[in-house]
């Protein structure tokens, strides 16, 4: 009984630790003028230290207590009539491995920053907004209903999106946030829909209620094919947005705007893979529904090709490494669309843990360039089947398709935005008719007199 | 911005390559003067002119200025010796209160609020209004005094509700109560409240008097703009570049890319222009309507058959930009992408820049795609947003009667302000300024304009080097000479004259009382062209100013295991790199992160949390460890003549004996000391290289030299050019590295029986040596703990040269300011705090100034290159520098951007110039002034150089201790502070307690125990 309380204190601390920090710098912050880089580096190894002890403990006691799935069920935060909302946590091998991978990977990149961050403007920033992530992706591994879910989901957008906008006197990074954040919040609809369609059909929003789990990934869908079908649509919607895969085509290389150990973490390892995670998770919808089964393996296959294709001609790192994470991560989902569950989890795990180091290392190219070339060894083209095989005239053609990303942003453009950008500026001459005719008619003449004053409120105001 | 009247298309294009940063691939970084092209001009007119061009600084600002003001480092004595020349006319301002003189003193001293544009709007509008808080009390109160006295003449005590409206009135003041008023009127309220309702009252007035004042001022039209970017932003608020940009650096970065990418642009060896043409030739490919426009542009006018300079003129006239303003407008487009257009230009002239890939570049070719997607972009605007007339002309008109109102409004708000600021300092009541009206205020808007922030900027700068240049010539003036001729010494070092070896020859003599150090440039007077046993390519290492002229290949020796071990590396590497490769690629990348992706976690773990153990496993199995070889020497063109050879290499060795001036007394040993540096996860390793050897590591030099002067036919030979180098002389060559203070000796097995001894014992106060500079360098690092030990300290910075998490292995160049060329006896024993070039030379050996010409032809340009980057870099880290490096990205192997796009970053990363203090060199040159200036006129680009003063040249009488400082074309007499410079025993104890800037001063332990 103790070992059980032991064991549930023990989950707590891994989860709670990056949270606490957060809220400790956080409240710290706001009362302080400024913390010193010491004081939140100490705050962040202690929280570190405590999520990889807690993590230890609780291994420990399941290696010993034997049972390696299980829910833990904290408190019910609220209900009403029958429905209850719990906070409970979901243990199985898959969720531990994907926890001591979180766990360890933000540690690592966490004392990476420590020096890498040092005396740049927004250090504090820097760091709550790793611990927000750390939180976020930890919920998301561990989350039992699908309401923490959400929750860890929208942390990990909101601090992905302000770490892409970390250098926010320039440019570029604000727009590029801004992108990533349009995408997050599209893509998020899904994952409401999925709380609102699940709780209308079977009435709970705790998956383990009508998902059983198996051994393995050998788990049984309570529903219909078709209510299948329509869950994993919508996880695939929230899945691909996280993930830069088709239809969210590609955010991804924009988002190398951040410093290059928040480029890592988010881009290596969280937010990327959270989809593919979800779904490992939730196996049993896609192995109830062949139908969607089909669409990952389709959608997979093409997204793989157009990142690989766009990847070919980027003549920079970061953002080279980026498509090539696009192009595994779909790859991922294709297997999960053929039920190669036991290969997903594991190329998750392996691409998680490589991708994260490359990214942080893709700085010294020039290093290892070097080193290389000291040794002997040559840079090598790459083109040689591919020059031989592939005529000239297709070649300019495909380069100009790689350069235009498979020109699925300018299809976008066409069917989306542009006629979106069309009702909008439709709307606004409605309400320019709609004021001056209410203009005329209360008798106020001409507008624009609320410019006149000669105040700098206003002229900031007017400005901005 | 006008860069050239003419508006001449040809002239603008021959000016532009002038403007464009000239920076070749960032790994092998070769330091220069950023602004290489102004030198015509002198310093001052330099920067000025060309921050007016790039849009960047000048000078630190005057905030920075009043810092270091502060702290001490510029002292009010220069201060007041650079504004007399401004304050030779007195005027009154406002009668009794206010003169010109007083006023530009208070504008010195406080300055008024230096931000610009949306800044200072920003400020405005969402801080309170109040009075300066840097005025004096008594300021302060003689101002509210008067305020408070006027508003009972004005107003009377009853009519606080009209007094309480305008206060409210004004821009984001307190509100203030009209009890509050009633208080402040009737002088009632001495409480804090009270106080902060006075002040509050009275900037509310000042504020408005100073507003109202401008009201009636005329205010002229806002320049033109030259480029419809700017136009267009204004009306429909769109960016142009911005759209144009994101797919000109894809472009740009996929042409020059040197092996970053899998397929390489196709046509790319037949010009950009001809690439770029044939891929938006390409039917069928779904893109955004301003890119199908362009699609159609190159349809329409075949650039490519036309050639670049009429496609460009074909863009001018679609866009209707008068001729006069051809050469303006692409000017203002190529700067807006100067860090790509600057490496095109490089490689046009210098294309075996691209070694790898080669490509044919034209800076023209990039102008006019540059400008064709312009006129596909800003076509497609016109018609989206129904802009009929995109002729810049009309573009022109519209912008500026758009925004009229806000300009108008921005100038009189600027205006206001300078008055509010300027009416604290100067005392002038709100009451004042209402009476001056217009005319007081255009006087002191006029005052603005004569002594602008530039000219105050100008004097502070002047004023700081003033300080530089009197603790430079005080140090070597109050320094007691050592006689070091004395005495025979035990051993003799010859470092490169790097300021970073500075402290490494200063300890190594505190540590080693017998031992000469001298400073050479670290080529070693060898102008190699040097290729290793496996480098692929020869390197130059040499200064870039020369040529090389010895050939030299190396060669293992080794028998058949020591091969294989090389095989076993090399094949180590191979395996890594197609690694990389493959994880790049679909199928690879699957197979390897699901087979070995979690082995990564190892080298993360390692290289996270033990980065020494991680850079001993990678130096294991990585770092070719080559102990034996020969070398293959050849003379340019192949020449293998066995006498030659001899002769140029011996007369080369010869040189560098003479200018240190130990041509008749070599000890019995001899080390050369090449430098070096090598760092992980830092783009810009290569710039703390050696600069004398043309961005490269010095260690082939410093191994050659070493091999050659034991030569004994070599040594015969130099007998001839007189120098003798005793049989019982040996000279060891050895590598030190600058970043994490480790010192090599090379060829470690030839070294005879008899000097193993002596190379021993030498070699060992040469690693205490370091691990000494290696406290001292710890200082400035603020992460690095304040109580370590050398040795701990030492340990410390290999860890950090291992650590990938550094973005500051070291401080590189940064700090320097002086450079000193004259005998070591000068300045041994001198705490120099790794500012000074120190170069071997002794004048009393060379009469005819021979030495000291070819000497100051070297070490000149490098020397001021260095200081003169670090300046620019330092300033504006943003324009001139590659700003902070921790979104750095490298792209095509050759530079790299800031996040996923942008212009290629030239210049240092803020992280490597953040420390450094921006002053022009001061170069101390030991050298009589007759000798001096008769060199100089035989080397007219170092004249020139030092005629407009990009470096200040200081000659210092080698009998005596008088100095004469260079200006305007002669040497004037300098008096040098007399005075003690502080005593210290050794250097270590004196420094290691502060991370700032140290005073200099003498080692008194080091120079007595030479008796």
């Amino acid at each position: 009984m103790e070992l059980l309380a032991l064991r549930s204190l023990f989950l707590l601390g891994v989860v709670l630790a990056p949270l606490c920090a957060f809220m400790v710098l956080a409240t710290w912050g706001l009362f302080a003028r400024s913390l010193s880089e010491r004081v939140i580096a100490g705050v962040v190894k202690t929280a570190s230290l405590i999520a990889a002890g807690s993590l230890g403990g609780l291994l420990t006691l399941i290696l010993f207590h034997g049972e390696s799935s299980y829910v833990e069920r904290y408190h019910s935060w609220f209900s009403f009539g029958a429905h209850h909302f719990t906070i409970s946590f979901s243990i199985n091998p898959l969720s531990l491995s994907f926890l001591v991978l979180t766990t360890v990977l933000s540690g690592l990149v966490a004392r990476f920053s420590r020096t890498y961050i040092h005396l740049e403007e927004g250090f504090t920033r820097f760091y709550l907004l790793l611990l927000l992530a750390t939180f976020g992706m930890t919920l998301v591994v561990v989350a039992d209903s699908l309401g923490l879910t959400v929750m860890g989901w929208e942390f990990l957008g909101i601090s992905s999106t302000l770490l892409i906008a970390f250098f926010h006197n320039r440019r570029i990074p604000v727009i590029n946030g801004l992108r990533t954040f349009v995408v997050y919040r599209t893509a998020d609809i899904g994952l409401l829909l999925v709380l609102l369609y699940i709780h209308k059909v079977f009435g709970t929003t705790e998956l383990g209620r009508f998902i059983h789990e198996g051994e393995g990934f050998a788990g049984t869908f309570d529903g219909t094919p078709w209510n299948a079908l329509i869950i994993g649509l919508l996880f695939f919607l929230s899945a691909s947005g996280k993930s830069s895969t088709l239809p969210f085509f590609p955010w991804l290389p924009g988002a190398m705007e951040g410093p290059t150990p928040s480029s890592a973490i988010f881009y290596g390892a969280f937010a990327v893979h959270a989809g593919p995670y979800l779904f490992l998770q939730q196996s049993a919808i896609v192995s109830a529904s062949p139908v969607l089964s089909w669409i990952l393996v389709v959608v997979g296959l093409l997204s793989a090709g157009l990142a690989t294709l766009a990847g070919r001609v980027r003549a920079d790192i970061k953002t080279s490494l980026a498509y090539a994470t696009i192009a595994q991560v779909s790859l991922i989902y294709v297997e999960i669309g053929l039920h190669w569950y036991y290969l997903a989890a594991f190329h998750t795990a392996g691409h998680m843990c490589l991708r994260t180091y490359q990214f942080l290392r893709a700085p010294s190219a020039l290093h290892d360039l070097h080193v290389r070339s000291v040794l002997g060894v040559a840079a090598r083209e790459r083109t040689g089947i591919y020059d031989k095989l592939v005529p000239y005239p297709v070649q300019v053609w495909l380069y100009r398709l790689a350069l235009e990303q498979g020109g699925v942003l300018a299809l976008y453009q066409r069917i989306l935005v542009q006629p979106f950008l069309r009702a909008a500026r439709v709307c606004s001459r409605f309400e320019e008719v709609c004021d001056r005719y209410l203009d005329r008619a209360s008798g106020r003449g001409g507008g624009g007199d609320h410019t006149s004053s000669e105040l700098p409120t206003s002229i900031a105001r007017s400005n901005s | 911005m006008v860069v050239h009247p003419h508006g001449g298309l040809e002239e603008a294009l021959k000016e532009l390559r002038h403007l464009l940063p000239v920076q070749g691939p960032i790994d092998t970084f070769i330091h220069h003067n950023t602004l290489h092209s102004f030198e015509h001009l002198s310093f001052e007119e330099g920067v000025e002119h060309a921050a007016q061009i790039y849009g960047a600084r000048p000078y630190i600002s005057e905030e920075q200025y009043r810092r270091l003001y502060f702290e001490g480092r510029i002292v009010a004595e220069d201060i007041d010796a650079e504004l007399a020349p401004y304050l030779v006319q007195d005027v009154q301002i406002f009668p009794s209160k206010l003169t010109r003189n007083a006023l530009r003193r208070s504008l010195i001293y406080l300055g008024v609020g230096e931000e610009e544009g949306s800044v200072s709007r920003w400020k405005h509008s969402e801080s309170r209004l109040h009075l300066r808080r840097d005025l004096s009390a008594r300021k302060r109160s003689a101002l509210i005094q008067e305020t408070r006295q006027w508003i009972l003449e004005m107003h009377g005590a009853g009519e606080q509700d009209t007094l309480a409206h305008i206060v409210s009135e004004a821009p984001t003041s307190a509100s203030v109560s009209s009890i509050q008023l009633a208080n402040f009127i009737q002088e009632s309220d001495s409480t804090p409240d009270g106080e902060c309702a006075a002040d509050a009252i009275t900037a509310a007035l000042l504020w408005q008097a100073a507003s109202a004042s401008t009201e009636r001022i005329q205010i002229g039209a806002s320049p033109l703009v030259v480029h419809h970017a700017d136009a267009i932003r204004e009306i429909v608020g769109i960016d142009i570049f911005e759209e144009v940009h994101p797919l000109l650096i894809q472009l740009c970065s996929t042409f020059i890319d040197q092996g970053v990418s899998h397929w390489p642009m196709p046509g790319r060896e037949r010009g950009f222009l001809v690439a770029v043409q044939d891929l938006f030739t390409q039917r069928g490919i779904p893109s955004s309507p301003w890119i199908k426009r362009a699609e159609r542009l190159f349809g329409e006018i075949q650039p490519a058959a036309i050639g670049a300079r009429e496609a460009l003129i074909a863009c001018l006239k679609r866009l209707g930009v008068p001729p006069d303003l051809h050469g303006d407008f692409v000017t203002a487009g190529a700067l807006k992408l100067k860090g790509w257009a600057g490496f095109f230009a490089l490689l046009e002239s210098k294309p075996s820049v691209a070694r790898d890939r080669p490509v044919k570049a034209s800076l023209e070719d990039l102008l006019a795609v540059q400008n064709l997607l312009l006129v596909a972009s800003i076509e497609e605007i016109g018609s989206c947003h129904e802009i009929h007339d995109i002729a810049l002309p009309a573009l022109q008109i519209r912008e500026q009667q758009r925004t009229r109102t806000r300009f108008v409004r921005g100038q009189r708000q600027r205006m206001a302000r300078f008055l509010f600021e300027i009416a604290q300092i100067g005392g002038l009541s709100p009451k004042a300024l209402t009476h001056g009206g217009e005319l007081l205020a255009k006087a002191l808007l006029g005052e603005e304009e004569s002594f602008c922030g530039l000219v105050r900027q100008r004097i502070w700068q002047l004023a700081y080097e003033r300080a530089s240049i009197r603790s430079a010539v005080g140090a070597f003036a109050n320094h007691s000479p050592t006689e070091g001729a004395c005495r025979p010494p035990g051993a003799q070092v010859v470092f490169c004259i790097d300021e970073r070896e500075e402290s490494f020859r200063r300890h190594l003599e505190e540590i080693s009382p017998t031992t000469d150090t001298f400073g050479y440039p670290g080529f070693f007077n060898l102008p190699l062209a040097y290729r290793g046993i496996h480098h692929l390519h020869a390197e130059a290492l040499c200064p870039v100013v020369m040529e090389p002229s010895i050939f030299v290949v190396e060669r293992d020796a080794r028998s058949h295991e020591g091969r294989r071990d090389n095989m076993f590396r090399r094949f180590l590497g191979a395996v890594s790199r197609e690694l990389q490769a493959l994880t790049r690629t679909p199928i690879g990348g699957s197979i390897v992160s699901t087979m070995i992706g979690h082995f990564a976690l190892v080298p993360f773990f390692l290289r996270v949390l033990r980065p020494s153990l991680a850079g001993r496993v990678h130096d294991a199995f990585h770092t070719p460890e080559i102990r034996e070889s020969d070398f293959k020497i050849s003379l340019g063109g192949g020449s293998r003549n066995e006498d030659d050879l001899t002769k140029t290499i011996a007369q080369g060795l010869s040189v560098l004996f003479q200018t240190i001036g130990i041509a008749s007394s070599v000890a019995p040993v001899v080390v050369i000391m090449g430098h070096g540096s090598s760092s992980l996860n830092n783009p810009h390793e290569s710039a703390h290289d050696c600069g004398a050897c043309g961005g490269k590591r010095g260690s082939p030099s410093a191994r050659l030299f070493a091999r050659f002067a034991n030569d004994p036919k070599i040594r015969n030979q130099m007998e001839s050019f007189g120098v003798r180098l005793p049989s019982a002389s040996y000279v060891v060559g050895a590598y030190h590295d600058t970043c994490d203070d480790t010192v090599v000796v090379f060829d470690e097995h030839l070294i005879p029986e008899k000097h193993r001894t002596s190379v021993d014992l030498l070699i060992k106060a040469c690693r205490e040596a370091s691990a000494r500079n290696a406290r001292e360098r710890s200082r400035r690092f603020l992460t690095s703990r304040r109580d370590l030990s050398p040795e701990s300290a030492a340990e410390a910075l290999v860890r950090r040269a291992e650590d990938f998490s550094e973005p500051r292995p070291e401080y590189g160049h940064a700090t320097n300011g002086i450079a000193f060329i004259g005998r070591r006896t000068r300045t041994r024993g001198l705490f120099l705090d790794r500012r000074a070039f120190l170069s071997s030379y002794d004048p009393t050996q060379d009469q005819e100034g021979k030495v000291l010409q070819a000497l100051l032809a070297a070490v000149v340009p490098v020397c001021a290159g260095i200081n003169l980057e670090y300046y620019f870099s330092r300033v504006d880290s943003m324009n001139y520098g590659a700003g902070t490096k921790l979104p750095h990205n490298i792209v095509g192997q050759i530079g790299v951007m800031d996040g996923a796009m942008s212009d290629l970053r030239t210049g240092l990363p803020w992280q490597m110039v953040e420390i450094h203090e921006p002053v022009r060199l001061v170069m101390v040159v030991e050298s009589s002034v007759e000798t001096l200036t008769s060199v100089l006129s035989r080397l007219p680009r170092v004249k020139a150089l030092v005629d407009k003063r990009w470096l200040w040249l200081i000659a210092f009488s080698p009998e005596g201790s008088d100095f004469s400082l260079y200006s305007d074309g002669r040497f004037e007499p300098y008096a040098p502070s007399r005075g003690e410079l502080p005593k210290i025993v050794d250097s270590l104890s004196y420094c290691i307690h502060s991370s700032e800037p140290l005073p200099f001063a003498s080692v008194v332990g080091a120079t007595s125990t030479s008796v």
